[in-house]
């Protein structure tokens, strides 16, 4: 036990004097956990698409057709760019991506309406966007809905009825919609936490094992044995206040600012917390096997996409087919993201998350039982070097030798 | 022509034979499967929503059944027992929504006073949130114009005039590109390029002596052939295979996503060689690469509308050749697509691909300059 203290203790001075010296290390603990999430929260500060170009083909010409045009374009998700007399002029422009949809109005369209018969609008759309075509359609959906319900009032009361009973008739049913926990329903809070998520795992693994990649093209030996584990784990130990500071940043700082986080902040970053420790095996383990400083980049970062993409966080888990769901369950990412969505929207106690935390306890111990048989793997097989992985000679000029402990 | 078949061949070895190469491959063919699979059921289906009738009449049951019938909800054979546990199973996940229908709906409905239904929603995720919405929406817009067009008959309207009295104007909806509204169209080609385009510049950056001043080039340039080879080979099989078996089969002629497609991985290659040419062939250069890539699919405006993106990083997104091709996936993958309709984005990567060829020329001229004085420096200007 005092053997693997030690060890630890050496390795956090080692580091810690490392990371004074080797600014590049410094500069991914700093500049990436800081430059990403500024930059995601600049990418969807205005929370929602707004003013989505659209065309009007007005072939109609009428004061029906007119106000259908003006309605549209007062909706806040639409923007009426043009009115054309051209379909293929507007399908061109649509084709182009120059607009998000294109509404139709044919010539008999006031006509048909005045005279009972069905008056259709053609509303066209790429929708290969569906984040597009999710604002844009239910806002013309809305305004057809509400000169439908007009003019059906025009009708009951054609028929007789008096002007309420007739504004009543023409909206049998009354939706009253609660949209829980968020309700504005913004992009920006729908994802941006769980980017930070993936940016804290990205610059946790990656620091340690670029900071290994590079004691290795240094010379110096990486986790040495007896206690290759608790030495790494110390390493670990002197980038954390990083890491700590850049989830602080992220949870604390920016989400709160943009009102992204609810009132869950405190617990979102106490699962950032649980979720670090469930992933710092994984990273020891990498670090372990890192050769070199490009390998880390070149290999550690096809994994932040898929983890975000594929957990649960955006889409549905219950929608994920089973194999996708399987794999997934062995990244950490995984219940961290699900709770996050919990923390940041729904409830701020880390009891509502219980079962994603127990998952997280449970990735943890499994990822320190391999981890230890890697990090031992990983330095009989020296100078080898793990699991016969050569390469070529790096492909920048060599760092100097230096006097590194 | 000799050094340019060594470095091709030198560096299709390194490719097949080192361990890091193909284990970046692997990843890529991982993180693509993976990404793209979760996309397969295509679009949300039987999101559980709890139906609490408080009326118990025919036509609460019918709005019932219709609430159930639809492709995108389906109701819970157990729904919560009050308002406070419904609460509880939509903050755990278990519900989509919850849809009361109130005691005295039929009834409203008979007199002509207006029927309020409460939808509550779990919004916390706004894919499952709005599509729940949207369809309990459409359920009730159906029911609506049936009570419309019986109450319109029975004053008087003859029955087959009474719906278009009720609803006077209906929506054809067209998706030309996405006709079944499928997320694996909205997003698996983009992140299935994505990813060879995270391939491609990894692999440029294993370039031994790239971007570093001296008579390598053509070594280089035979080692970036190599790539863009094998890059080509993966990004047709994206084409042909993985887009096909995901529901989206490529509309335009093969001759031309293959011309396409090796126009932006050249032009991906020319920014790597850029940018470690512009550093002098040191880390960095290869890290703002990585800074590059990763940054470029939630910038393109494939997913985010691209008037939505803040001006600099519209600028920054500008200059990384995803950008175009994303306009060229779009274009050409969804609807059969011609020269003349891929002018804009070509002539962007064309542009951008002149001007990574510039960079990487002045970058050659400088540090060829800077050479004889830093030999003269070193020797202590002794010439």
């Amino acid at each position: 036990m005092k053997g693997r203290l030690s060890s630890l203790r050496a390795g956090f001075v080692a580091e810690r004097r490392f990371l004074r010296r080797e600014r590049s290390v410094l500069l991914l603990l700093v500049v990436v956990p800081l430059l990403y999430p500024i930059i995601i929260a600049a990418l969807y500060s205005s929370e929602e698409a707004r003013e989505r170009p659209a065309l009007v083909v007005d072939l109609d010409g009428s004061a029906l057709s007119r106000r259908v045009a003006l309605d549209l374009d007062a909706t806040q998700e639409l923007r009426v760019a043009g009115r054309l007399s051209s379909v293929d002029d507007a399908v061109a422009a649509l084709r182009r991506d120059e607009v998000d949809l294109v509404v139709v109005v044919p010539g008999d369209f006031s006509r048909r309406a005045k005279r009972g018969e069905p008056a259709q609008l053609a509303v066209w759309s790429g929708g290969a966007n569906l984040y597009t075509w999710g604002i844009t359609y239910p806002a013309v959906h809305a305004t057809v809905g509400a000169l439908n319900r007009e003019l059906a009032a025009q009708a009951f009361r054609a028929r007789g009825l008096p002007a309420d009973p007739a504004a009543a008739r023409s909206a049998p049913f009354a939706l009253a919609e609660r949209l829980l926990f968020h309700p504005s329903a913004g992009y920006g809070r729908f994802v941006a936490v769980g980017i930070f998520l993936v940016v804290f795992q990205q610059v946790l693994v990656l620091s340690i094992a670029f900071s290994s990649g590079l004691k290795r093209e240094l010379g110096l030996p990486v986790a040495p044995p007896p206690f290759a584990g608790a030495r790494l784990l110390g390493e670990a130990l002197a980038h954390a206040p990083f890491w700590l500071g850049g989830a602080a940043f992220g949870v604390l700082g920016l989400a709160p600012a943009l009102g992204w986080s609810g009132s869950g902040a405190a617990a979102a970053y106490a699962l950032f917390l649980a979720f670090g420790i469930s992933l710092l095996p994984v990273a020891l383990a990498i670090a372990s096997l890192a050769r070199d400083r490009m390998g880390t980049f070149q290999l550690l970062m096809f994994f932040s996409v898929p983890v975000f993409v594929a957990s649960g966080f955006t889409w549905p888990a219950s929608q994920l087919p089973a194999p996708v769901g399987a794999v997934m369950a062995l990244f950490p990412a995984t219940p961290a993201l699900r709770a996050l969505r919990v923390l940041s929207m729904k409830s701020g106690s880390l009891a509502a998350v219980a079962p994603e935390l127990g998952w997280l306890a449970v990735l943890a111990a499994f990822n320190t039982l391999s981890a230890a048989l890697v990090i031992r793997r990983a330095w009989t097989r020296l100078p080898g070097f793990p699991w016969g992985l050569r390469t070529t000679p790096l492909a920048w000029p060599e760092p100097e030798k230096r006097n590194l402990p | 022509m000799g050094e340019v078949l060594d470095g091709l061949r030198g560096q299709l070895r390194r490719l097949g034979g080192e361990r890091r190469n193909r284990l970046m491959v692997a990843l890529f063919a991982g993180a693509t499967l993976l990404s793209t699979a979760t996309y397969s059921h295509r679009t949300l289906r039987e999101l559980p929503v709890a139906i609490l009738d408080a009326d118990g009449t025919s036509l609460s049951r019918m709005l019932s059944q219709w609430i159930d019938a639809t492709p995108e909800l389906a109701a819970v054979a157990t729904p919560p027992a009050s308002l406070d546990e419904a609460q509880r199973a939509l903050v755990r996940g278990d519900l989509a929504a919850v849809v009361v229908l109130p005691g005295g709906l039929a009834t409203d409905v008979k007199r002509g006073r207006q029927a309020e239904v409460l939808v509550v929603v779990d919004m916390s995720n706004v894919l499952v949130g709005k599509t729940a919405l949207r369809s309990v929406q459409r359920v009730l817009a159906t029911a609506g114009a049936g009570v419309q067009r019986a109450v319109l008959a029975r004053l008087g309207t003859p029955w087959d005039r009474a719906l278009p009295r009720a609803m006077p104007i209906t929506m054809v909806e067209s998706l030309s590109e996405n006709p079944a509204s499928s997320f694996a169209v909205y997003m698996a080609p983009p992140l299935a390029f994505f990813f060879l385009h995270l391939l491609t510049l990894f692999l440029a950056g294993s370039v031994p002596r790239i971007g570093r001043p001296g008579p390598h080039w053509r070594e280089v340039a035979g080692a970036m052939a190599a790539i863009l080879a094998v890059a080509f080979l993966l990004g047709m099989s994206l084409f042909e295979l993985l887009l096909p078996a995901l529901g989206v089969p490529p509309a335009s002629s093969t001759s031309l996503l293959a011309a396409t497609l090796i126009l932006f991985l050249a032009v991906d290659l020319l920014l790597a060689s850029a940018l470690a040419a512009a550093s002098g062939g040191a880390l960095i250069g290869f890290q703002v690469t990585v800074l590059l890539g990763m940054l470029s699919l939630m910038i393109s405006g494939l997913t985010w509308p691209w008037e939505a993106i803040p001006a600099p990083l519209r600028a920054l997104a500008s200059v990384i050749p995803y950008t175009p091709f994303g306009r060229i996936l779009r274009l050409a993958l969804h609807e059969p697509a011609t020269w003349g309709t891929l002018l804009r984005p070509v002539g962007w990567l064309a542009a951008q691909g002149a001007a990574f060829a510039a960079l990487i020329t002045s970058a050659t001229v400088v540090a060829r300059l800077r050479a004889p004085a830093r030999t003269a420096t070193e020797t202590g200007g002794v010439a």
